[in-house]
């Protein structure tokens, strides 16, 4: 067992102690030469914090980076308020940020004004498919139940969703691409949206394959997943494709920093998350996670997500719309 | 590992420190106003990566109990609540103190801490699986009308000056409401300040009306050199004759503090609140609540800690978690792959026979603890006020900046410091506003998810039974004391109960 030594302590008050001075680095030098923030915008526990604090620590462990990283959450205002702290932060690399899809989800519903163009990406360090699923004894037997009802009485179906997250985009945009009509109701995170399925309070929502296995004990089905395959845990539920829709879509954890960061400094922190992610340690938790580990360099992140923007945008303006609706009254 | 083991195994040497230490650090944030138990563990979380999973929930467990209870010295010594579910124990704990008592009031609400606990960790081992299912069938209507239970306080606490308790109430809702709208996403009320997005946070407004406007208020009377309490330690521990007189309000305000702790995200400060509606609308002596009631403390500290073993339930059972603790456990369970929910006491006995005894162990590990810490904190009030001021407001500083890493809610909290400042001296209770504060942003929440689910229609508030149930008790709950003070008016001034000489009426 690992326990703290004192040289290890010492290394971590320090780098508490040097985090709030934000100097202005003499980046020239040797990049990392201070500690390194990192801004997880959720509560601690969630999976994005999960993964941000295991590679953190593998980090620190195998002296990949010269320097630690300080892992600080702030989760106010889902998030945007930490995205919105590393985007105003100096360009020096010393602060950076990690965050899953709600960077682009997040400003199509009007919260924020700024999507992942408004950072140097460092890279996808995860990925997990996302479907939608519904009590095991409910009467929807597939989602071609779900579609057939949705069109013979719109609006009915009740879907139990975050608000300008995932589980509220990704039906949005099925159902815009299926041309049928559900009926959203807020509950909040994955364990809150089981507990509306469980009660009978919801019918339908959004989760991602581990949750899936995860849940699958307590009794929730997988409907359909918005995987480009099937995934290969869950090989008896049919993608959306398969199902006539076209509808796409995963969750990615993004590394990202302020847009005036070198390229070299942002190199040097996706040198050493790549390497971090090659470790067998943490490739088997990744595993355990249900998480796909496969390190997507920042520019060829940048092409996927812009690709996003269009159908992103279109389902925003939906959402907007029915904001400006709601005001209205 | 059968429970019996698990209990064995946690008084080995190892096993045992961990879990001590956990319920000392527990205690001590809890003690210190502004950190949180919820802070403290998230900050461990990281640490437990390490340690093996047994003693990884083994400490945060300890941690979670150890800090529910420790707000209680604040609370009582100096009116300011070392954590946000201690602020009914303020109310009534500080006047108990001031009058001479500070021994009593702090051993009755140690030994309602214990009792609570005791009686949630029973529900928790016996009861799990039914109560889980029972908690899941109650959706944002029974949520709403739970909620509202609790918003009637504010007019209970308001008798002294219906109008002024009210005005604070709806004050409070109003500082709720700027930030981003969690129903539709909108950002309302925040009149263009980015920093406003993530709203005002309870923790720095309650930090800044009670600890910082108390810091202010005792400050300008350093002059005169009152101290305003004297720190007799006499009646710190409780007879058999205080279980006897307080028992069925401890087994209730308990009942109560365990039900609200299985609904997730609604939390130990709600479950306070309704426990003290509930005793003061019963009680014989209600006029005694606000100025140093014994049967308030009671109520207050049975309930909070009461929800330590209700939070566990729906945690444990389905995976489900609410509010930063909870989350802060299931990010744990789920970090040591493991699969919280029905599977669990199947594959890992061991964890779920480790976190049952660890709770227990931990409430007479902090029972024992706090007994010894408030003999230590009384002497506290020995310690001239120059120094412990400054150092109330340098935690207080800390709490507000470590719950989101930004210096906005410092400046927050010491903007509501002044407020409550004002508060005061415009002599306008501070307790509705806490309650308004609090209870608003969640019964709005829960009655707009149900609206969205009904598609705006109000009727499940009523057809549904529990919902409608509830809020029928809620309606007595309100109208109640109306109806006492009439029927004790009626009756005339003989009526009144003798020993009124005792208390200073409207506190």
């Amino acid at each position: 067992m690992h326990t703290l030594t004192r040289r290890e302590a010492l290394r971590i008050l320090a780098a508490a102690g040097a985090m709030p001075l934000g100097l202005p680095g003499a980046a020239a030098a040797a990049y990392p030469d201070k500690p390194v923030r990192m801004i997880i915008p959720i509560a601690p526990g969630g999976q994005t914090d999960v993964v941000g604090r295991l590679l953190q620590q593998t980090i620190d462990r195998r002296k990949l980076l010269s320097q630690p990283i300080v892992v600080v959450n702030n989760a106010a205002a889902g998030g945007t308020v930490g995205t919105r702290l590393v985007k105003d932060s100096d360009p020096d690399g010393y602060t950076i940020g990690m965050f899953h899809m709600g960077l682009l989800t997040a400003p199509a519903v009007g919260v924020v004004d700024y999507d992942h163009t408004a950072f140097a990406l460092v890279g996808q360090v995860g990925r997990t498919q996302v479907g939608l699923g519904c009590l095991a004894d409910s009467r929807f037997k597939s989602i071609q139940d779900v579609l057939a009802e949705a069109r013979a009485k719109p609006e009915t179906i009740t879907v139990a969703m975050n608000i300008g997250l995932l589980p509220h985009f990704v039906p949005l945009m099925f159902q815009q691409e299926a041309g049928v009509r559900f009926r959203y109701v807020q509950a909040g995170g994955g364990a809150v949206r089981l507990k509306s399925i469980l009660g009978k309070h919801t019918e339908l929502s959004l989760f991602s394959g581990p949750e899936f296995l995860l849940y699958k004990s307590q009794g929730i089905r997988p409907l359909v997943m918005f995987s480009e395959q099937r995934v290969p845990e869950l090989p008896d539920v049919p993608t959306a494709r398969e199902a006539g829709v076209p509808t796409v879509f995963e969750e990615r954890i993004i590394v990202f920093a302020p847009r005036a960061v070198p390229r070299a400094n942002l190199d040097v922190v996706a040198r050493a998350l790549r390497a971090a992610m090659e470790d067998s340690e943490v490739a088997a938790r990744y595993k355990g996670l249900g998480i796909d580990g496969v390190f997507i360099e920042g520019p060829r992140l940048g092409t996927i997500l812009d690709g996003l923007r269009g159908p992103i945008t279109k389902v925003g303006e939906v959402v907007k719309q029915a904001q400006a609706e709601q005001k209205k009254k | 590992m059968t429970l019996a083991d698990a209990f064995l195994h946690l008084f080995t040497l190892k096993a045992f420190a961990v879990m001590v230490g956990g319920v000392a650090l527990g205690v001590s944030v809890g003690v210190l106003p502004g950190i949180t138990a919820g802070t403290l563990m998230a900050l461990t979380l990281p640490f437990t990566y390490q340690m093996g999973s047994v003693e990884a929930v083994s400490l945060l467990i300890a941690m979670f109990v150890g800090g529910v209870s420790g707000g209680l010295i604040t609370a009582t010594l100096m009116r300011i609540p070392g954590e946000p579910n201690a602020i009914m124990t303020c109310l009534d704990g500080y006047q108990l103190a001031r009058r001479g008592h500070p021994g009593r009031a702090l051993g009755l609400g140690n030994a309602s801490s214990l009792v609570g606990g005791a009686l949630s960790w029973t529900a928790l081992v016996l009861l799990s699986p039914p109560l889980a299912r029972l908690a899941v069938s109650f959706g944002p209507f029974e949520n709403f009308a739970v909620i509202v239970m609790a918003l009637i306080l504010i007019s209970s606490l308001s008798e002294a000056s219906f109008l002024k308790g009210l005005s604070a109430g709806l004050l409070g809702m109003l500082v709720s409401y700027p930030g981003v709208d969690e129903s539709s996403g909108i950002v309302r009320l925040t009149f263009g300040v980015t920093a406003l997005e993530g709203g005002f946070n309870s923790l720095p407004v309650i930090l800044g009306m009670f600890a910082v406007s108390q810091v202010v208020a005792d400050a300008l009377n350093l002059e005169s050199g009152a101290r305003p309490i004297r720190a007799s330690m006499r009646g710190m521990f409780v007879s058999l004759r205080d279980y006897a007189v307080h028992g069925w309000n401890m087994v209730r305000s308990s009942l109560i503090g365990i039900w609200i702790g299985i609904l997730p995200g609604v939390g130990a400060t709600v479950a306070s609140i309704v426990a003290y509606t509930t005793a003061k609308n019963l009680s014989r002596r209600p006029h005694e609540f606000g100025s140093g009631s014994e049967e308030a403390i009671v109520a207050a500290e049975s309930a909070n800690n009461a929800t330590t073993g209700g939070t566990l339930v729906p945690i444990l059972t389905l995976g489900i978690a609410g509010g930063l603790t909870d989350s802060v456990l299931l990010g744990a369970l789920v970090i040591h792959n493991l699969q919280p929910g029905p599977l669990l006491f199947k594959n890992n006995p061991e964890i779920v026979n480790t976190i049952f005894a660890t709770h227990l162990v931990a409430h007479l590990v902090m029972f024992a603890l706090m007994t010894f810490g408030i003999a230590l904190f009384a002497r506290l009030m020995l310690v001239p006020p120059s120094v412990v001021l400054p150092m109330v407001i340098v935690f207080s500083v800390i709490g507000a900046f470590a719950l989101n890493n930004r210096a906005f809610d410092i400046w927050v909290m010491l903007g509501f410091g002044l407020l409550g400042i004002l508060l005061e001296l415009a002599r306008v209770p501070l307790a509705p506003f806490v309650v308004g504060l609090v209870l608003a942003p969640a019964a709005e929440a829960e009655l707009r998810a149900g609206l969205m689910a009904s598609a705006g229609s109000y009727l499940p508030l009523v057809q549904r039974p529990m919902a409608g149930t509830m809020l029928a008790v809620a309606a007595v709950m309100f109208v109640w004391p109306f109806v006492r003070e009439w029927r004790r008016a009626a009756r005339g001034p003989a009526a009144q109960p003798p020993e009124t000489g005792l208390h200073t009426p409207g506190g």
